[in-house]
This record gives structure tokens, C-alpha cells and sequence, in this order.
């Protein structure tokens, strides 16, 4: 940063932009946090506040103490490291073979991955797809939509074709076998790359919860994103469903706001956590798989 | 040359290969539920064909919105549909999608073929429901309803007329049956009493008592702060967003009805061309708004928000069902000891109260389908509900697990909680108590309230639409022009536009489709006459 004295005014114009529109992004992160740390009274008596008053826990206490929040957690752990290791490992066994040149009908194989980018059977193939397979409610149907998608395919294969070909030549000479030379000399060198699609794996399945709508009936098998949604949906929904009948828009379990607060924050809590340590892998992780000079 | 050969032939092998995969059938028979049964843990084994003659209970599967976040499957929210199975023989199996996405699981059901016993659908004019009707799926139940005596008996005439789907004699659902009002006001009594405002003794006053009332609340310092930071009215946008006017029934508006001097000789306020009812509504609201009488957050608050703002002290009236009255006050207390509520009508042009309800008595039907090998049995389960013992189970919950008796009193656990899933199948069409939460309201509250719900139901007059959508209204130019229509009141609300425009926005509303609509809806009107 200059020095004060060298700040120009569009320098002062230009930080002050950039403060205000932080505050601006900051305000909803901050309300959230305040008014879950506050009594309902306190809630009904300033909506907007940034800062907690009549402070207390007991909006966490009540949120923790849900068996269906702990429940959602466990299959959102269980979905999100059965489709980060699962996923991981197709994209290993299917990026290096593809990453050899000499492999016929890779071109071919390459336009079907792109070609499965840009199109998708849509909703009512794959719901007959999940039902046909029995796996309607089951977890495996929030693993398996995204277990593999060819943009990541592509990251893999694009890195793996820059690992030098002598080194694998020089185990084959030694003795290795092709599952050696994979797993003992491809895969520690993509360390890199199989970090970033671990992370943008795991982001994706903690996140969705678009497929449990579609294909998750049980309440015990609800993710967590989807037990969100429901929460912060039920005043909404209260409103819509009833069809103006005042009588009936009390008719729906709403939890006052200071608890959907608390929800939020809760499970916001561990992706806040990790998040920033991780950001910069993002954009490394993304030119990773790019053309190198 | 051989190379192109050698690709157009893996070409033609791929494209065979897809084609034989796309063709060949699936081994599993798509109406066997096992597949589906190996995956799901709510399912309590498979949907073969229970001989009932044996006196195994005959499985029932219901696919319905009552799953909520809060209710795990081992709730005691649960425990009624126990009793519910034992009384009948029966196994009941819930289908609970999440509630946000219930509308796109029904239609992936619905095409999927295979089907629940019983489905609920949001009401009796959704597309879904309609197209299940027109397909097939839905089956007719007059044959069951003969022997349903608490079914007919504690429904709406008029509903059962709403659900002849066809516009045959054929009933196709089961309505969900909500009580028929003509709600009136939640007002602050604290800032009448602070004013010196009397409470009329039959909760009743005039237009013009009201508008003093709502002028009073908001210049007059009625909470005695000190501060100019109240607002008589607060209004709010339905679920169309949509600014809900202050009064209708009270000026004249009754819904579709003969009102007579019209065009047509059933007509609705808002397109009758020789009638100022409809001016009067926006105009009333116009006028409030622009005197700053009105909470100027209306256009943009939802009905919880709008209800928010009253409970903080914001506004002081607010319109709503009489049973929440206690509710409020109990939010309100949180905030200020001192305050006070009290419900009023206020009277329409004649000197009395009375309300014009839309719709049909219902929300929300349910559906027997062409799957359900026991129709019949499905119909018992909604019948016995609403036979007293039944009925009492629905509005009180059990003994033992929701709640004990002292002395001659229930007194319900925590874990009673709202009782939601048993309090949302079916209702009572005269039992408006219904709404008084058992777990809210004592004796002494329902006391209070029950005159105003009553007045509330015998002042209800039903409009004569019925629900009823004419194939008309489904026209895109129809539609098209709904939303420049809604545009536009809304303006003319807010002042943003004169009065005068109303006339010509009326011309060009018949222009786009208008007339065809008025046309078909005087048909059905008269065919229920």
C-alpha cells in the first residue's frame, strides 16, 4: 500500500468502494451471527441488527440438541467422503489411460465426454434412471449423479499428460507392472491434482441438495443442505401453501428466526473454518489442469 | 480410404450399441415396488396384496407434505397413526418428501407409474391434480363415500361440488377441509383505550369508525412514546406478490355474485364496467397509503413479516383469523407487558358484517389412484378421522402421550409439540375450535375468542366461483395480461397511477380474453344454481 501522503483521490474513491461493498457483503453474515446469539424479543424488536443483544446461547442449545441436525450432518460426511474417495478414483483410472496418446479411439472417447458436458438426460430420465436402479431414498442416489463429470476428467487427464513418459518407462524397465507405475508413480505426482478435485468434490457434494429433493423421501436421510432449506423455506412455504387463508398459514411448524439463525451458523460453521485455508487451492487447483508453455 | 472405413464402421458399431442399450427392456417389472423397497428404510416391506379376509392388516401408502423438519420418525407425533392402524386393520405408510420439494416429487411420481394408494395434491385446481384426473390416475370414489357418513356429514357441500373434476357426477378426491370466514381485525385495545377509543361491545364498527381508528393510531402517539413511529394499517403482499387491499367486503365486495346492473348477471367487482365497488377497495387503500396511514413496508412485506411488524408495535391492526389473537398477544408480551388485543369486523355498506370467501372450503385434496388395491380402506381411514373418536384424536392428541388429564383438564408434555402431522389430514367443517391449539388455548382463552370465529363463520358468504378456473383463464394472452392487470391495480394503489385508468386497464382486460372468461364463468355459475 502507498503511503498516505502518495494516496491519490482515486485511490481514497476506490478503497472506499471496495469498504463499502465489503460492509454490504459483510452485513448478512453479521446479522445472521447477531441475531442468532440474541433473544427472539430482542430479534422482533430490530430485525436488522449487527450486534447481539439480550446475548445468549440457547438458540444453539435448542439447534444442537435436533437428532435431525446430527443426523443430516452424518450423511452429509457420509455422501461427501464416499463421492470424494469414489470419484477420485475413476478419475484417476479413467484420466490415465486417456492421457496416453498412443490409446486408440481416445479422440472419440474425449467427444463423449465433452458431449456429456453439454448435454444431460434431464430430470425425469434420471429419476427413472434412480428408480430403475432401486435407489430411490438411498444415499448412494445423492453419491452417484455426480461421482464424475468430464470437467474434472479433463483437469486429471491435461495433468497427467504433462508427467514425464520416462519416468514410467524407467519402472516398466524395472519390472513394474501398469498398476504400479499407476498408483506408485502416476498418483503421487498428481498429489496436486487429485488435492484440488478432493476439494471441489467435496465443496460440490456438501453444498447439493437439489438430488435429495428430487430423490430423498425419509427424513433420516436428509443432508444437511436440504434440512436448511426446509427451515429457512417453512415461513415462506407457510405463506404460499395456505393460498391466503390466514387460518392455515399458522397451520405450518415455522421455528422462530433466532433458531433458523442458529441453523445457518451451524452449518456454516465448518466450511467457514476450512474455507479460507483452502481458497488459494481453488485458483491454483483451476490453472492446474490449463495448457502449460 | 481404410482408415475412413475402419472409423465410419466404429461410428455405425457405437451408434448399434446405443441403440440395443436404449431398446432392451429392464429385467425389474417397474410396478414392482421391491427395488424401490431394498433402498428405502421407511418402507416397512413390500406392496404385495394382503388378504384382509385373513385379518392381516392391509397396507396403505400415502404421499403427503406432513413430513416436517421437526418430526423425526420416531415421534410421538407419530404415536396417533398406531391407533389409527389398530382401529382399522390397517398399515399406513407416509411418503414424506421434503415439504420445499414436494411439488417436483409428486410430478416425478406421478409419470414415474408407480404410485402411492392415496396422494395429496395442494388443491382442487392444481394442474397435476387436473391432469392426473384427465389421465386416469385419479379414480373416482362415489362408490366408497356411500359408506363414508363422518366424511359427508362434516364436509362442505360446495366442496364435494368442486371435486367433479370431470363435470360428471364423478368425486375425485377427498377435501382437507378449511372452515369458511370472513376474517376480521387483530387490533392493539392497549392504543384504544391510551386514545379513548371504546370498544364497540359487538366487536362491530363502520367504515368510518374504522378509518377515524386507523387515523388516530397513527398521528395520535398511541403507544405514548413520544415518537411519530406508528402506523395504523399494515397490509402485505400475497403469495403473487400482490398488495392485499385494506377493505373489500366492506365496501361491497362479495366475490362473484347476481349484484345486478351488470353486463353479465354474475360478475366479480373488479370487471364489472357499470360498478364502482371495486374503484372504492383501491381507492380506499390509495387514500391510506398516501396519507401515510398505511405501513409504507406493505408492498414489499409478506404476510409473517407484516405480522412481525404488528407484534413489534409497528402497526396497530392488521387483518387476520380470530384464533391467532392469543398467539399475537403472547409475541407481543415479549416485547410490551402492557399490551393488549382485541378483534373487530367492520361493517359493509348495508350496516352489516359480512364477507365475501373465495374458493371451496378446501386446501388441499386428497387422491385415491388407480394403484390403490384397497380404494375403500383408504376412504375408512379419512372417515374414521373424522368420526368422533377419531376427531377427538386429530384435535387433542393421546392420552399418555401427548397429554394427562388434572383435574378434568389436559395438560400436554413438551414433546407434544404442535401436533402437526395428525392436525393437517382432514378437518371438521363446523368445528371451527379446531384452530384453537390445544396446547395454546385454555379454556378460558377459547372462551374469549370463540364469539369472534363464530361470528367470523356466520358472517361468510361464499363466493359463487367455487374455485372454478374457466378453460378461458388458461389462454397465454389471458395469462399474459393477469400480470399487467396486477401491475397496475397495484399502481393505482400506490398512487403511482390515477384512478381513471381503471377503466381503460377494465376495456383492455376483456380485450385480452376478458370477455370469454366472463362468458364461461356465468355458465358454470349458472350450472350450480
Amino acid at each position: 500500500m502507498r503511503s498516505l501522503k502518495r494516496l491519490t483521490g482515486f485511490d481514497v474513491i476506490n478503497y472506499g468502494l471496495i469498504v463499502l461493498v465489503s460492509m454490504a457483503m459483510l452485513y448478512p453474515f453479521a446479522n445472521v451471527l447477531a441475531v442468532s446469539l440474541s433473544s427472539y424479543s430482542a430479534y422482533i424488536e430490530n430485525p436488522t441488527r449487527i450486534w447481539p443483544d439480550e446475548f445468549s446461547f440457547a438458540a444453539y442449545r435448542e439447534m444442537l440438541s435436533k437428532p435431525i441436525l446430527w443426523s443430516s450432518y452424518l450423511n452429509t460426511i457420509i455422501v461427501t467422503v464416499c463421492g470424494v474417495f469414489f470419484g477420485i478414483l475413476l478419475y484417476i483410472v479413467t484420466a490415465y489411460p486417456l492421457s496416453k496418446g498412443y490409446l486408440k479411439g481416445r479422440k472419440l472417447l474425449m467427444v463423449a465426454v465433452v458431449f456429456s458436458m453439454l448435454f444431460n438426460g434431464g430430470i425425469i430420465p434420471n429419476f427413472y434412471l434412480m428408480r430403475e436402479l432401486g435407489l430411490l431414498d438411498t444415499l448412494t442416489a445423492l453419491v452417484m449423479p455426480m461421482l464424475f463429470t468430464g470437467f474434472n476428467l479433463i483437469l486429471m487427464k491435461t495433468f497427467m499428460e504433462h508427467i514425464p513418459e520416462e519416468l514410467e518407462e524407467a519402472a516398466r524397465i524395472d519390472g513394474a507392472s501398469e498398476p504400479y507405475v499407476l498408483f506408485r508413480i502416476v498418483v503421487p505426482l498428481s498429489k496436486p491434482i487429485i488435492a484440488t478435485l478432493c476439494l471441489f468434490t467435496a465443496v460440490t457434494y456438501w453444498n447439493n441438495f437439489f438430488n435429495a429433493v428430487l430423490y430423498i423421501r425419509s427424513v433420516d436421510k436428509w443432508p444437511l443442505m436440504l434440512y436448511l432449506n426446509e427451515i429457512i423455506r417453512s415461513a415462506n412455504l407457510a405463506s404460499t401453501s395456505a393460498d391466503g387463508n390466514l387460518a392455515e398459514q399458522g397451520a405450518f411448524d415455522v421455528m422462530p428466526e433466532t433458531l433458523q439463525y442458529a441453523a445457518i451458523m451451524v452449518v456454516m460453521i465448518p466450511i467457514l473454518c476450512v474455507y479460507p485455508f483452502l481458497q488459494k487451492y481453488f485458483v491454483k487447483g483451476i490453472m492446474l489442469g490449463s495448457v502449460k508453455g | 480410404m481404410r482408415t475412413v472405413q475402419r472409423k465410419t464402421a466404429i461410428v455405425l458399431l457405437a451408434a448399434l450399441l446405443l441403440v440395443v442399450t436404449a431398446c432392451s427392456g429392464n429385467a425389474n417389472d417397474p410396478d414392482n415396488a421391491a427395488g424401490e423397497d431394498n433402498g428405502s428404510a421407511n418402507q416397512q416391506g413390500t406392496n404385495t396384496v394382503v388378504n384382509d379376509d385373513e385379518g392381516e392388516p392391509v397396507t396403505i401408502r400415502i404421499m403427503s407434505t406432513l413430513g416436517s423438519a421437526e418430526v423425526p420418525e420416531d415421534d410421538p407425533q407419530r404415536a396417533f397413526v398406531d391407533v389409527v392402524e389398530e382401529a382399522l386393520n390397517v398399515n399406513l405408510e407416509f411418503i414424506a418428501p421434503p415439504a420445499s420439494g414436494y411439488e417436483s416429487q409428486l410430478q416425478l411420481t406421478l409419470i414415474s407409474g408407480d404410485l402411492p394408494d392415496v396422494v395429496f395434491f395442494p388443491s382442487e385446481d392444481n394442474e397435476m391434480y387436473i391432469n392426473a384426473v384427465n389421465d386416469g390416475v385419479i379414480v373416482p370414489i362415489n362408490d366408497y363415500l356411500e359408506d363414508a357418513d363422518n366424511l359427508m356429514a362434516h364436509s362442505y357441500e360446495h366442496s364435494w361440488s368442486a371435486l367433479k373434476t370431470m363435470g360428471d357426477d364423478n368425486i375425485y378426491a377427498i377435501p382437507r377441509t378449511s372452515i369458511t370466514r370472513n376474517d376480521g381485525f387483530t387490533v392493539r385495545k392497549d392504543w384504544m383505550d391510551n386514545l379513548g377509543i371504546p370498544v364497540p361491545e359487538n366487536s362491530e364498527m363502520s367504515v368510518e369508525e374504522f378509518t377515524d381508528m386507523l387515523h388516530r393510531f397513527t398521528f395520535d402517539d398511541p403507544d405514548g412514546n413520544g415518537k411519530d413511529d406508528t402506523y395504523g394499517f399494515g397490509s402485505f403482499v400475497d403469495a403473487n406478490k400482490i398488495l392485499q387491499p385494506v377493505l373489500t367486503s366492506e365496501l361491497g365486495h362479495y366475490g362473484w355474485q347476481a349484484y345486478g346492473g351488470g353486463e353479465y348477471d354474475y360478475t366479480l367487482p373488479e370487471y364489472d364496467r357499470n360498478s364502482d365497488v371495486y374503484a372504492n377497495v383501491l381507492g380506499y387503500t390509495r387514500d391510506l397509503y398516501a396519507s401515510g396511514v398505511l405501513d409504507p413496508d406493505s408492498p414489499i412485506n409478506d404476510n409473517k413479516t407484516a405480522s412481525e411488524r404488528f407484534e413489534r408495535g409497528i402497526t396497530g391492526v392488521v387483518r387476520d383469523f380470530a384464533g391467532y389473537v392469543k398467539r399475537k398477544e403472547d409475541a407481543l408480551h415479549k416485547l410490551n407487558p402492557e399490551a393488549e388485543l382485541t378483534y373487530l369486523f367492520v361493517q359493509g355498506p348495508e350496516g352489516e358484517v359480512k364477507g365475501g370467501v373465495y374458493g371451496t372450503g378446501i386446501w388441499g385434496v386428497w387422491a385415491i389412484t388407480s394403484a390403490a388395491e384397497h380404494p375403500e380402506k383408504a376412504v375408512e381411514v379419512f372417515d374414521y378421522l373424522l368420526s368422533d373418536e377419531g376427531w377427538d384424536l386429530v384435535s387433542y392428541g393421546m392420552e399418555g402421550t401427548h397429554y394427562t388429564m388434572e383435574n378434568g383438564e389436559r395438560v400436554y408434555s413438551p414433546e407434544a409439540g404442535t401436533m402437526y402431522m395428525q392436525r393437517n389430514i382432514v378437518r371438521r367443517h363446523d368445528d371451527p375450535d379446531f384452530f384453537l391449539h390445544p396446547t395454546s388455548y385454555t379454556e378460558a382463552d377459547k372462551e374469549l375468542v370463540r364469539p369472534w370465529i363464530q361470528k367470523a363463520v356466520d358472517t361468510a358468504v361464499v363466493s359463487l366461483d367455487q374455485g372454478h378456473t374457466p378453460a378461458a383463464a388458461r389462454e397465454p394472452k389471458f395469462m399474459d395480461y393477469k400480470l399487467t392487470w396486477d401491475e397496475l391495480t397495484t399502481r393505482i394503489m400506490l398512487g403511482d397511477l390515477p384512478m381513471e385508468q381503471l377503466g381503460p386497464i377494465r376495456d383492455d382486460w376483456y380485450k385480452h380474453g376478458g370477455e370469454a372468461y366472463m362468458e364461461q364463468m356465468n355458465d358454470y355459475i349458472r350450472s350450480t344454481q
